[in-house]
Formats: structure tokens, sequence, C-alpha cells
């Protein structure tokens, strides 16, 4: 059904890019012009993300929680304990507060490893953190901010 | 009553009666890539006294309606008022502080007015590539040389122990920078991040040891001095999260490879391994490997919280500034940078 959610951030940001910037910049006397038009660009930046990326949401949120799960399995497997937090948030689709109760758990999981497993479970760590940053950068290429 | 009014009736009080200041051409700066923590507005104070009359260049650095760090755990205005104040006589090219409106009773919110210099600053945080060579050597040679002179501040004698904290040592000025990123982390974070919490860890750790206490400026990199086209630094700015700490915490911070630009250059200046070498050789103080690693692992997991802060702000719908979502993207690069430092990276 149309409008999408892209359809619609790509409106805003037409508005954005075709009246609201050509006004502020019109007007170069107001005392918060600039800080008005930086602010209005940054916007731009964050509509062109969400334009290119919108429908694809669910995958990201998909790929991290099969991640955080299986981390998971693998720290209780070397003893570590949450008493059953975030283990609703496996079933049905994906979400980002499912996703945020499963680190938590994590992290649960985590402080409760006893110490001869430790170095193991941080080990675990290290592996899952490398794929979540490797899917983090590649979601935010769109639009990445670039310091020079 | 409007921000220039009362920018006009706070300096009058302070100020023999009769005088009159005025402010002229007031106007809010943008933000900037990263200087998203304060309101800047710049204007002209016009003081006249009898026939004579002064034109101030200021700035005005006020508090946003919410603060960046929304924990308020690192920064007011009253200590870097007092920092500027005692950094007078250093030759650091710390601006001069003027008034300070502590509690934020007369300008609305906490603000400091304090000197607009010459110059200007990097248009983004690190110093842009298409700058001539000449022109980014001679800046070079200054930053080393500025940063080797906050480090030499006497900071016993200049009183900075009465607002800043004193550490016992460097092992605990470590480990109270660490206390306070993750205090924020854990305040202004929307969900927990892996990474920083394993970089907690890491840090606890294996705190440095030995070397001495010294002022730290805590975000010394370029877009935080303003310069001018003939190569002079004319001012060293944003001191706010200035502190009393290991040296080499600058020296990495400044060196990280978050603030290198296209070619890899330092905060766009020169390349790392001569920042360490010549900040070395100037001050006879041994830049040691392991050290600057742990400190660029303090840098990046401050950078990530402070980015971790703006998202919040601007989620929770506090503060309708997209600069502050922005921040947002650069987290895994940090994060990338982090897991190479502590050695799980690619």
């Amino acid at each position: 059904m149309r409008p999408t959610a892209g359809d619609i951030l790509n409106g805003t940001k037409q508005l954005l890019q075709e009246v609201i910037l050509p006004f502020v910049m019109a007007h170069p006397d107001d005392p918060e012009q600039s800080a008005v038009m930086e602010n209005v660009v940054s916007f731009l930046l964050l509509l062109e993300h969400g334009c290119q990326r919108w429908d694809r949401f669910r995958d990201f949120l998909e790929g991290e929680r099969a991640d955080l799960l299986s981390l998971c399995s693998k720290i209780e497997s070397l003893g570590g304990q949450a008493d059953g937090l975030g283990t609703e948030t496996s079933a049905g689709p994906a979400t980002w507060e499912g996703n945020k109760l499963l680190k938590e758990r994590f992290a649960k999981l985590l402080t409760t490893v006893p110490a001869g497993r430790s170095a193991e479970a941080r080990a675990a760590v290290r592996e899952l953190a490398q794929r979540m940053v490797r899917r983090e950068k590649e979601w935010v290429e769109v639009g990445e901010v670039q310091w020079d | 009553m409007d921000l220039q009014e009362r920018i006009e009736r706070f300096v009058a009080d302070g100020l023999p009666s009769g005088q009159a200041p005025r402010v002229e051409g007031l106007r809010r700066s943008a933000m900037g890539s990263a200087g998203a923590s304060r309101e800047n507005w710049l204007f002209d104070l016009v003081l006249a006294n009898g026939t004579s009359v002064e034109r101030r260049p200021c700035i005005l650095r006020r508090d946003p309606t919410v603060s960046l760090l929304e924990a308020g755990l690192t920064t007011d205005r009253l200590t870097e008022y007092k920092l500027l104040k005692a950094l007078e006589t250093y030759p650091v090219r710390a601006p001069k502080a003027f008034w300070v409106d502590a509690d934020g009773s007369k300008l609305e919110r906490p603000s400091l007015i304090m000197q607009r210099m010459d110059g200007h600053a990097t248009p983004s945080s690190t110093f842009p590539s298409y700058e001539s060579s000449q022109l980014r050597d001679k800046i070079a040679d200054q930053f080393v040389k500025l940063l080797v002179e906050i480090h030499r501040v006497d900071w016993r004698k200049a009183g900075l122990a009465s607002f800043l904290r004193e550490p016992k040592d460097v092992t605990e000025a470590a480990l109270a920078q660490v206390d306070l990123w993750e205090r924020v982390y854990v305040k202004d974070r929307s969900e927990r991040v892996p990474v920083l919490d394993e970089a907690f860890r890491w840090l606890r750790e294996r705190p440095p040891r030995g070397g001495l206490v010294t002022l730290v400026h805590g975000d010394y990199r370029s877009g935080n001095y303003l310069y001018d086209e003939q190569g002079t630094v004319h001012a060293v700015l944003d001191w706010e999260l200035a502190h009393l700490g290991d040296p080499i915490e600058d020296v990495a911070w400044a060196g990280l490879k978050f603030w290198a630009n296209s070619q890899g250059l330092a905060s766009g200046l020169l390349p790392a391994e001569t920042l360490y070498r010549t900040y070395q050789d100037l001050t006879g103080r041994t830049v040691d490997p392991a050290r600057i690693r742990y400190y660029q692992v303090v840098g990046n997991v401050k950078m990530a919280v402070i980015c971790l802060s703006g998202v919040k702000v601007f989620c929770s719908g506090k503060r309708a500034a997209a600069q502050l979502a922005v921040l947002g993207f650069l987290i895994p690069r940090l994060l990338e940078h982090l897991l190479v430092q502590m050695g799980g990276g690619e």
C-alpha cells in the first residue's frame, strides 16, 4: 500500500530540500540561521538514510537476534545463568526492544560465568562483537559521516 | 526579554554603575561536526566609558536545554570559567573568560562569556586535506608544542586542584576517567553495547602505572583550535573536559584513528608516530605504545559514549537536533577501532 514509510520519508526530504532550506537561506540576518541550516542538513542526511534502509530494518534485527541468541546459548553452556531474562524474545518477529532485552540477558549471563571459564566466554563475546560491528557498519554506510 | 537584552543586563551588573554595555551582531554559530555540547553565541560587546569606547569580541557558551551528556557528570560552566581564569598567565592560548552565570539565573541556562579570538576552526574534526602541506606543517608544529605547554602548566601553583579533582597518581586518574565514562554510559545509553561492556572490563584490568600527573585538556584535536591562513594557531578551545591526569591521555586522543584524515594523518596534521616521537623529544617523557593503546581504548570508549548520549537525547525527543542523531552513524567505526585495539578485531 502506498504511501510507504519510504515515500513519506522521501516527501519530507523533498520538503526540506525544496522549501525549508531555501527559506532558511533567504534569511541570513536571522541570528539562528546557521544553526538551523546545520540542523536541516543533518535531517536530510538522516532522511536519506531512512529512505534507503527503512524496508530492511527487519533483516537487520533478525540477524542481530540470531547472533545474540547463539551467544547466549554459548555462555549458558559455559555456566552462565540469567533466570529467564529475555527468553521471551526468541519467538515471533525480531524487534528492537526484544534485542535490547537479549543484550541485557547476555550481560547477566556473562557476569555469572564461573571464573575458570570466563576467558572462554569473553572470547565468544569478542567474536560476536566483530559480527555485530560489521553488520552495524554496513547499516550506517548510507550517509555515513566523514570528517574530511 | 530576549537573549541580547539578558546579556546586556547581566554584563552591566558586573560593571561599575553608569556603564551601559551594548551587544551587537548577536548570532548563533552552528554546532560543528562534533561540538554539539553547547550553544555558542557570537557577538561584540560595546563598552562605553566616558569618551572612550571599547569593542570586545565575545562568545557566549550556554548549556543547551538538554545537555548532550545527559548524565551531567562531566562539565559545568563554573569549572570551565575558573580554569580559563587560572590559565590566563600560561602560554597555552586559552581564551580569556569574562563572566560566568553558573546557575543560569541570568541567562536562562548556565553560561560563560569569554573572549572571541582571531582565526577559524577546522570545518570538521580533522585538519582538511585540501589545505596546503606548508600550512598543515606549520599548524602541526604548534599543535604539538601547545600540547606540551598545556602539560607544563604548574597546576598546583595555578590552584587547579581547588576545583579539579586531584588524583593520587596516574593509575587513579586513569581509573577515574574509566569510572566517569562508564557512569555516563550506564545513564545515557538506549541499550547495552556489548563491545563497550567488554572495553570497560578491559580498561579496569590494566590501568597504567607511573608517571607525572599534569593538566589534561581532554579534547585536544583538530576542530578545537583557531588558526589563520598564515599558519598561526591563535587559540586552544573547548576546555570543558579538562582534568588532572596522565598527559599521555591527550597524546593518545590526538592520535586517534577516528580523528585522522583520509590520508591517515593524526588529527589531519601529521603521522601518529611523528606526533608521539616529537612529543617525547620535547618533553623527555616516554610515549609508551602500551600506554597509547590504553588511552586510545579510553578515547574510543569516551567518544562512543558521547555519541550514544547524543543519540539518546534526540531519540527521547528532548532536543530536535539532528546533528545529535547523526552521531549514531559514527558509533560502529569507533567500536571497530576498539576491537582492534583490544586485540579482538580484524
